[in-house]
């Protein structure tokens, strides 16, 4: 009678305990979630999920996908003007400056300790901070360069990949004799993957794009010259016969095809489609090398980093607190070198990099560490970026078919950004 | 003392009690509800609210907005890219419509002989109309992929002919969303068209042909005269469809190379939804609306038929 009684008592505890229990609304990309489509992602997410629960029974996770693309920017921009935020998000890095200045994140200046900051690479953490205070965390990127195939680089004697821009085209052109295009790296107006392969070779040779309050000054004197020497590098790409003009058509995945059937040696992608690559071409898993972009004089490429990061968007005190707990659970060590590697991510803590033996041990994650330890660098936190990396990605199609000059694009990218520049100071 | 007071009659079982006099309401009101409340609801205050929005300057990028006049329009009329996109829009609603309603119009007077396998003829006709659009912008992506695993480049290859840069051409790029187009449209056409054809009078063709009408005067003479009206309504809503196309050319060609095939529909889907300038895509969105009523009434003055000034 005694154990009766205690088991209903249990019982009615835990349903009031469940009933009871925070339900945390959280916002997520697919591919990060235990919904994803890409099976080890959604088991490493499902799995993350329940063991989060079973540490915090008094938190419920309920989640809900966002689109990656600019409607999850507005969906939770819409939310933010129509109070109903989630209380958690996985938020593209790009997105964070506009989604503060839309007062939709928390900062986590109070929440996220000293300590575990220094796990991650300074420009991580510079990349989710505006004016000092982290907003974010970081819990991948994708880093952008040059794929190609060793083998096909060996039967050409070459016994590395070119560095600077000229040893390139002389590659290219042994390899146009044989029908082959030397590299293929997207260029489609307004796609954000265009503007970054732009920007590690803009930021290599010293340009910037915004200065330090955020305002426009890519077309400035030497930062101008900089984006028109990116301009030309792929307008004389094309004209060499080194890359084909119809890269202005094309995103990262619409290379590919290109790439599978030996058409083209090196493709413009991300480190983040490995291992996709990897699974449609099985051959090249022990023949796909990652280089960084060959730099006109001995000028050295800068890495881009971008990837998706954990916030906060609850209000209230109580929810901020379980948000807190479950973004911590999300991207610590252990958890964020579990999704990484089921995702084919690159880490940005330190330590995942070197306890992880998939990232310290095999030979493309061992390339990607170098250009992880070199020069690296995030795009702007500033709400213009958007706008900027549209406007200088839109000039490429013209510049390649030789309607428009480099300076001519670099004059007309500016005078788009300026005119949404004006009108977003006036608001 | 006379009394003064007279006797009221009861009101029979039989008399009707007066009652208060309810407004009289036409049955039909009834019975247009519905269709009004639908009209007005779902039609009528978007495009309204659509206007309103054009004349702020509501940004999902930020919180609030406020009243700005026709500083939209005005930004429209400054866009570097106004002229080209124009052109475009104008070439590609121009090229669909015309070719749409005449290949339309050849299937449907085919497709009205009682050939052998006619009825097989007008199920296969309809296919392309079946699929859903985004799906045919996304297929003939694939077909016309610059690859050489791009589907018309490998039959291109085993007639020996090298690989063509299908969508990085601006004029071939053009050319094929219209050709795309077109292949989506005319069964819609033709089911209109064809509906048409089969009302019109047996006789005349018979009077005709016993004057000794040729079959070209005929079509001339009989058939194009009767058919207007439905020629109108197939022009119209071709118009209205190139006009505010959007799933094929997005998926086709996202209005690239560059910007050689955007159009206005594409134009607003970036302003609205990529650059989340809700106001400035509304704008577009009224200009297109405008564009469209213009059209409307330009057809209905010049194909509507004249009334005799005789009326005798």
């Amino acid at each position: 009678m005694h154990a009766k009684f205690t088991v209903a008592a249990a019982a009615l505890l835990l349903t009031v305990a469940h009933a009871s229990a925070i339900e945390l609304k959280v916002l997520v990309p697919a591919q990060y979630s235990p919904a994803s489509g890409f099976i080890p992602g959604s088991v490493v997410h499902k799995d993350l999920y329940a063991k989060f629960e079973a540490q915090n029974p008094d938190i419920k996770l309920n989640y809900e996908v966002l689109d990656t693309g600019p409607q999850g920017l507005q969906k939770i921009l819409t939310q933010a003007t129509t109070n109903s935020l989630p209380d958690a998000a996985i938020v593209d890095g790009q997105w964070i400056a506009r989604l503060v200045q839309a007062k939709a994140l928390q900062p986590l200046d109070q929440l996220w300790p000293a300590s575990d900051r220094a796990d991650f690479h300074p420009a991580v953490v510079e990349a989710v901070s505006i004016d000092g205070k982290p907003y974010a965390i970081m819990f991948q990127t994708g880093m952008r360069g040059l794929l190609y195939r060793p083998s096909v680089l060996a039967a050409q004697g070459e016994k590395e990949f070119p560095k600077t821009f000229d040893d390139f085209l002389k590659l290219a052109s042994k390899l146009k004799d044989k029908k082959v295009v030397a590299e293929l790296v997207p260029a489609k107006a307004t796609d954000e993957p265009s503007t970054m392969h732009m920007l590690s070779i803009f930021w290599g040779l010293g340009g910037k794009l915004v200065d330090e309050h955020g305002a426009p000054v890519f077309f400035t004197e030497e930062n101008g010259k900089a984006l028109a020497r990116v301009y030309e590098m792929y307008r004389d790409l094309v004209a060499k016969g080194a890359m084909r003009a119809e890269v202005t058509t094309m995103d990262e995945a619409a290379l590919r095809p290109f790439f599978y059937g030996h058409e083209v040696f090196a493709m413009g992608g991300s480190s983040s489609n490995v291992k996709q690559i990897w699974s449609e071409q099985p051959d090249t898993v022990n023949d796909l090398a990652v280089a960084a972009y060959p730099m006109p004089g001995s000028g050295k490429p800068v890495t881009i980093l971008g990837g998706f990061t954990y916030a906060i968007t609850a209000r209230d005190p109580k929810k901020v607190e379980a948000a807190w707990k479950f973004v911590s659970f999300m991207t610590a060590p252990a958890q964020m070198g579990a999704i990484n590697e089921a995702l084919g991510q690159l880490p940005v803590r330190t330590s995942v990099w070197s306890t992880n033996g998939f990232f310290s041990t095999n030979p493309m994650m061992v390339s990607y560490k170098a250009m992880y330890d070199g020069p690296m660098q995030t795009r702007p936190v500033a709400p213009i970026y958007t706008t900027i990396s549209s406007a200088i990605s839109s000039q490429l199609p013209g510049v390649i078919a030789g309607t428009l000059s480099p300076s001519d694009a670099v004059n007309r990218a500016r005078d788009a950004v300026m005119v949404e520049f004006k009108r977003q100071q006036s608001r | 003392m006379q009394s003064t007071a007279q006797t009221i009659p009861l009101p029979s079982s039989r008399r009707r009690i007066p009652r208060p006099r309810l407004p009289r309401v036409n049955g039909f009101f009834f019975f247009i509800l519905p269709g009004v409340s639908f009209v007005l609801s779902l039609t009528l205050f978007p495009a309204l609210y659509g206007i309103y929005i054009s004349l702020t300057n509501l940004n999902l990028g930020y919180v609030g907005y406020s009243f700005v006049g026709l500083e939209n329009y005005g930004r429209l009329l400054e866009w570097d890219d106004l002229g080209l996109v124009t052109r475009n829009t104008l070439g590609f609603v121009a090229s669909v419509v015309v070719l749409q309603v005449a290949i339309g119009l050849l299937v449907s007077i085919l497709l009205n002989q009682k050939l052998v396998g006619h009825q097989v003829m007008r199920s296969l006709t309809i296919l392309p109309w079946v699929l859903p659009s985004v799906v045919v912008g996304l297929v003939f992506a694939q077909i016309f992929g610059g690859s050489r695993l791009g589907i018309a480049n490998y039959v291109l290859s085993l007639f020996g002919v090298g690989q063509m840069s299908w969508l990085a051409d601006p004029a071939l790029a053009m050319a094929l969303l219209v050709a795309v187009s077109v292949w989506r449209g005319v069964p819609f056409t033709v089911i209109i068209l064809l509906g048409g054809l089969q009302t019109l009078p047996r006789e005349l063709y018979e009077a005709a042909v016993i004057d000794g009408a040729t079959a070209w005067q005929r079509f001339r003479y009989v058939t194009l005269p009767l058919l207007k009206p439905i020629l109108m309504i197939s022009l119209i809503m071709g118009t209205g469809g190139a006009l505010n196309s959007l799933d094929i050319p997005l998926a086709l060609t996202g209005g690239g190379p560059g910007s050689a095939t955007e159009l206005f529909s594409i134009s607003l889907y970036k302003q609205s939804f990529f650059h989340l300038d809700i106001s400035y895509g509304a704008a577009i969105g009224t200009v297109m609306l405008v564009v469209n009523l213009v059209l409307i009434v330009l057809y209905l003055l010049v194909l509507q038929p004249r009334r005799s000034a005789n009326h005798d």
